[in-house]
């Protein structure tokens, strides 16, 4: 059964959650710094 | 990330550092409670659903890297509060840390809802007749989070110098 389950597919999937949280920190941090200068 | 001016105002490194632990701390609080403790919301569990012992350890294994990204990002804010409090600048505002942190974790929730219950279906909170109900809850107290934790740090700038400590 575990190798009819695609290794890849659950690496992409497990990952992609942090990699897009992350994004939207840096994403947010840059808006706050933005925000901050006159 | 960048570090920011000399401001004396600057809360950028404890937001930044908050909102590493708030995503690290409510992945492992989404883990303990939910995966590990009442038992749902496994990793894989709409593709491999954890019906025996077999399938049930195979989501254990990816419940368990979804664990080391939380512990991940636990580190790494960690080590962004250790250099926060390590700079002059930084407005040290627990009101800003508790803020950013609630964020962090709402912002984890809402992505994590997003991303694996709604666009790729790989699992849900709790799966059953009654899962949309439950990854909206997830979903709606993310923003929750979000919006408290957002109004908490990023408040008027006298609210947080106010509980902001003397420069060290």
């Amino acid at each position: 059964m575990f190798l009819e389950v695609d290794l890849l597919f659950n690496l992409v999937v497990t990952v992609l959650p942090f990699a897009v949280c992350i994004a939207a920190t840096l994403i947010i941090l840059q808006l706050a710094a933005r925000r901050r200068t006159p | 990330v960048s570090a920011g001016s000399a401001d004396p105002a600057d809360r950028s490194p404890l937001l930044a550092a908050g909102l590493f632990l708030g995503m690290g701390l409510g992945g492992f609080i989404d883990g303990i409670a939910l995966h590990q403790v009442l038992q749902w919301h496994h990793m894989l569990s709409s593709r491999v659903p954890p019906v025996n012992l077999v399938t049930a350890k195979y989501n254990m294994i990816w419940d368990g890297l979804f664990h080391a990204g939380t512990w991940t990002l636990v580190v790494i804010g960690v080590v962004l509060l250790f250099r926060a409090g390590r700079r002059r600048a930084t407005m040290w505002s627990g009101r800003v840390l508790l803020g950013a942190t609630l964020a962090g974790s709402g912002l984890f929730d809402v992505v994590e809802g997003l991303i694996d219950h709604e666009l790729l279906g790989v699992h849900h909170v709790r799966p059953g007749p009654d899962q949309l109900v439950w990854d909206l809850g997830f979903l709606i107290f993310g923003a929750v989070l979000m919006v408290i934790g957002a109004g908490l740090a990023g408040g008027g700038d006298e609210a947080a110098r106010r509980d902001s400590t003397a420069p060290r």
